[in-house]
C-alpha cells in the first residue's frame, strides 16, 4: 500500500522541501513587511510606500509555491466520499483520471497559461506601480507553482497506475462503520 | 440553456464526484466553457484570472491569522482557556460540557480555526470528560460541535473570504454581526448538554479539582443585569453608546474577575489579542489586515516571551505550515474567481435568482430552500469552498429578498458550520473523532441533540435579522434599513 500525502521520490522530496522552504520564508516576510507598514504609519506619521504593493505581489508567490508544497502533502480540499465507496480496483482508476486531470490542469493552464502571462506581461513592459518591478517577474510564480504541481501529481499518477493506495494512513480521519 | 453552461456546470460535478481537488474542478471547468465560448485564450485567461485573483491587501489578513492562531495554540493558550472556562463553570453536574463549549468559544475566537479548537480544545478536555463518567462519544459530540462556534465570532477567517466575493461587504460589520449569532449558538449547544448530560457524569460527591460552587449563575445574572441597566440608560439618552461599550467592557472585567480572578489574569492575554483585533479593526486605526500583523507580532512576543512555550526554533516550522494551509484557501480562491468570471459571463447567477424567486412569492419560502440546498451541501463539502462557489449564486436572490448582505453571509457561515459536524464528509466530525478516538457511527447519535440546537440556532438567526444586525448597526458599521 502506498500513502498518496507522502513524496516518495528523491526528487519530489526534495522539491517539496524547497518549496516549503521558500512559502515559509515568504510568509515570514510579509508579516515583516506588513508591520513595517503599521510602524512607519503609526510611529514615523509617513505611510511606507511599497509595503502593501509587496506584500499583495508576493501573495501570489505564497499561493502559488505554498500550494504546490500542499499538493505534495495532497491536503487540497476535495470530495472523497464517493470515490471512496468503490472498488479498490475502481478506486485505482479513478484516482489515475483525477491525477491526469490535474497534470492536465496545470500544465495547460498554470505552466503554459503561466509562461504566456509571463511573456506577455515582459513584452508589454508592464511594470508594477509602486516598484516597478516587471509585472512578468511577479507572474514567474505561476509556472514555477504549476510545474511542481505536475511533477507531484505525475509520482501519484505513476503510484496509482503501479498498485492500491492507502488512503487511511493518518488518524485524523478514521473510516466511517 | 447554453451549450457553454452546460460544460461548466456539468465538468464541475463530474470532477466534484470522481474526488479531484476542487480547485481543479473549479479550474478545468472555468477553462472548458471558456474554450466552448471560443473565447480567445482560455489558458492565458483562467492564469491571469487566478493570480489577479488572490493578489489583495485584505486577503492578506488570512495567513496572518492562520499564523497568529498556529502559535497561540502550540503556546499553550489552550490550557489556559480550560481554567479559566473550569473557573467560570465550577462545580455543577454536566459542568464540564459547559466548560468545553466556552473554552471552544474562546479559543475558535482566538485561533478562528474549528479544527484547531477540536484538536486543542479536544484534546484537553475529552479525556477529562471520560475520566468523569461522560460518554466518549458524547464528549466528542459536545467538542466537536462548539468548536465551530469560532467560525461565526470574530475574528473569522470564513468572514475575509465572504466579504470578497460578496463584494463591498465591511469586514468590520461582518466581524461585529457574529458575535451575537455566535453566543447564541453556544448557547443552544449549552442548553442541548444540559437536557442529555448522562446522569452519570461528575457525581458531585466525587473528589473534583475546580473550585468547590458554581458561580455561573450569579455571572450570568449579573451580566444580565448589567446589560439590561446600560440598555435602558443608552435607549433613555442617559449614556452615549461609547461610553455604554466602555462600562459594558468594565463590568464585564469586574464580573468575571470577581468570579475567577487568578484564571481571569493567566487567561486574559490571549483573549487581549482578540480586543486588540477587534478594538483596532473598530475604531478605524488598522485595517484587517495590519489588525491581523499585529495579531502575528503580539502572540509572538506573547508565547515567546511571556509564556515561554515556544521557542524561536519553532517558528520557521509554524511558518511553513501556516504557508501550507493558506496557500490552499488561497488556490481556491483564485480559481474560484476565475469560475465566477466565467459564470458572470453567461448570466449564471441571474437565471439561478430567477429561477429561485420563481419558486414562490413567500421570501420565507425561498430563504428556507437556500437554506436546505446549503445544509446539503454542507454535509459533503468543506466551508471555504462552499461560501466561494455558492455566494456569487445566491446573494443577488437574498439581496433581492431584501437581505442585507452581512445577514446573509452570517447565516450562510453559521448553516455550514452544521456541515462541518455531519458526516460523509465533516472536518470537525474527523478531527473530532480522531482525537477523541472513537467511530463517525458511534458519535452521530449523541450528535443528533447538537444538531437540534445548531438548526434551532440557525432557524433565529436565519428569520430574526435583528439578532445578526443590531450590534452593527448600533455602531454605524452599516446602514440602519430605510
Amino acid at each position: 500500500m502506498i500513502d498518496p500525502t507522502v513524496p516518495r521520490w528523491r526528487m519530489t522530496r526534495a522539491a517539496m522541501r524547497w518549496f516549503d522552504a521558500a512559502a515559509g520564508a515568504i510568509m515570514a516576510a510579509l508579516v515583516l513587511i506588513v508591520l513595517w507598514g503599521v510602524f512607519t504609519r503609526f510611529v514615523l506619521s509617513a505611510a511606507s510606500w511599497w509595503t502593501e504593493e509587496s506584500a499583495r505581489l508576493l501573495l501570489i508567490w505564497l499561493t502559488m509555491l505554498g500550494g504546490a508544497a500542499a499538493w505534495a502533502r495532497a491536503e487540497h480540499l476535495g470530495v472523497d466520499y464517493f470515490a471512496q465507496k468503490l472498488h479498490p480496483d475502481a478506486q485505482r482508476l479513478v484516482a489515475l483520471t483525477v491525477e491526469l486531470f490535474v497534470i492536465a490542469f496545470a500544465a495547460s493552464v498554470l505552466v503554459y497559461g503561466g509562461v504566456v502571462l509571463v511573456a506577455e506581461t515582459l513584452r508589454m513592459g508592464q511594470t508594477t506601480a509602486a516598484l516597478e518591478v516587471p509585472m512578468g517577474l511577479v507572474y514567474l510564480a505561476v509556472p514555477l507553482g504549476g510545474a511542481g504541481i505536475v511533477l507531484f501529481s505525475l509520482e501519484r499518477a505513476i503510484a496509482a497506475w503501479r498498485g492500491p493506495l492507502d488512503h487511511h494512513d493518518d488518524d485524523t480521519a478514521p473510516r466511517a462503520v | 440553456m447554453e451549450p457553454s453552461t452546460l460544460i461548466l456546470v456539468a465538468s464541475f460535478l463530474l470532477l466534484l464526484v470522481l474526488g479531484a481537488p476542487i480547485v481543479v474542478a473549479l479550474g478545468v471547468s472555468a477553462l472548458l466553457a471558456l474554450a466552448a465560448m471560443a473565447e480567445a485564450p482560455a489558458c492565458y485567461t483562467v492564469a491571469q484570472r487566478m493570480s489577479t485573483g488572490i493578489a489583495s491587501f485584505p486577503l492578506l489578513a488570512i495567513p496572518f491569522f492562520v499564523l497568529a492562531g498556529a502559535i497561540m495554540g502550540e503556546g499553550g493558550m489552550a490550557r489556559r482557556l480550560v481554567r479559566f472556562a473550569s473557573a467560570i463553570v465550577g462545580r455543577r453536574p454536566g459542568g464540564l460540557a459547559y466548560v468545553s463549549t466556552i473554552t471552544c468559544m474562546l479559543f475558535g475566537a482566538i485561533s478562528g480555526s474549528a479544527t484547531a479548537a477540536v484538536s486543542s480544545v479536544g484534546g484537553m478536555l475529552i479525556p477529562e470528560m471520560v475520566r468523569k463518567g461522560y460518554s466518549r462519544p458524547y464528549s466528542v459530540a459536545v467538542t466537536t460541535t462548539a468548536a465551530t462556534t469560532g467560525l461565526v465570532i470574530p475574528p473569522s477567517n470564513i468572514m475575509i473570504v465572504y466579504a470578497l466575493v460578496a463584494g463591498g461587504v465591511s469586514v468590520a460589520a461582518l466581524f461585529v454581526a457574529g458575535i451575537v449569532p455566535g453566543v447564541i449558538i453556544g448557547v443552544a449547544i449549552m442548553i442541548a448538554s444540559r437536557l442529555t448530560c448522562p446522569p452519570e457524569a461528575e457525581d458531585p460527591s466525587g473528589a473534583a479539582d475546580g473550585p468547590a460552587g458554581s458561580p455561573l449563575v450569579r455571572v450570568a445574572g449579573a451580566l444580565a443585569l448589567l446589560g439590561v441597566c446600560l440598555f435602558l440608560a443608552v435607549y433613555s439618552g442617559l449614556l452615549s453608546s461609547s461610553v455604554a461599550a466602555i462600562l459594558s467592557g468594565v463590568g464585564l472585567l469586574v464580573v468575571l474577575g470577581l468570579a475567577a480572578g487568578r484564571e481571569l489574569l493567566q487567561a486574559a492575554p490571549s483573549l487581549l489579542l482578540v480586543v486588540i483585533v477587534l478594538g483596532g479593526i473598530l475604531r478605524g486605526s488598522f485595517s484587517p489586515t495590519e489588525a491581523s500583523a499585529i495579531a502575528v507580532a503580539y502572540a509572538l512576543v506573547l508565547t515567546i516571551g511571556v509564556y515561554r512555550e515556544i521557542k524561536p526554533a519553532d517558528l520557521p516550522r509554524l511558518c511553513v505550515r501556516s504557508a501550507s494551509t493558506s496557500a490552499v484557501i488561497f488556490l481556491l480562491i483564485g480559481a474560484s474567481q476565475a469560475m465566477s468570471w466565467v459564470m458572470t459571463n453567461q448570466a449564471i447567477p441571474q437565471a439561478v435568482s430567477d429561477a429561485m424567486l420563481g419558486l414562490s412569492d413567500n421570501p420565507a419560502v425561498v430563504l428556507l430552500s437556500i437554506n436546505l440546498l446549503l445544509l446539503f451541501v454542507g454535509t459533503f463539502m468543506d466551508m471555504t469552498p462552499a461560501v466561494l462557489i455558492f455566494t456569487p449564486i445566491f446573494l443577488p436572490v437574498a439581496v433581492e429578498l431584501g437581505l442585507d448582505p452581512v445577514h446573509f453571509g452570517v447565516m450562510m457561515i453559521v448553516n455550514l458550520c452544521i456541515g462541518l459536524c455531519t458526516p460523509p464528509v465533516g472536518t470537525c466530525l474527523f478531527v473530532g473523532c480522531g482525537v477523541g478516538q472513537t467511530s463517525i457511527a458511534q458519535v452521530v447519535r449523541p450528535m443528533l441533540p447538537f444538531f437540534l440546537a445548531m438548526l434551532a440556532a440557525l432557524a433565529a438567526i436565519a428569520f430574526v435579522p435583528e439578532l445578526t444586525m443590531w450590534l452593527p448597526h448600533a455602531m454605524g458599521l452599516v446602514e440602519s434599513p430605510g
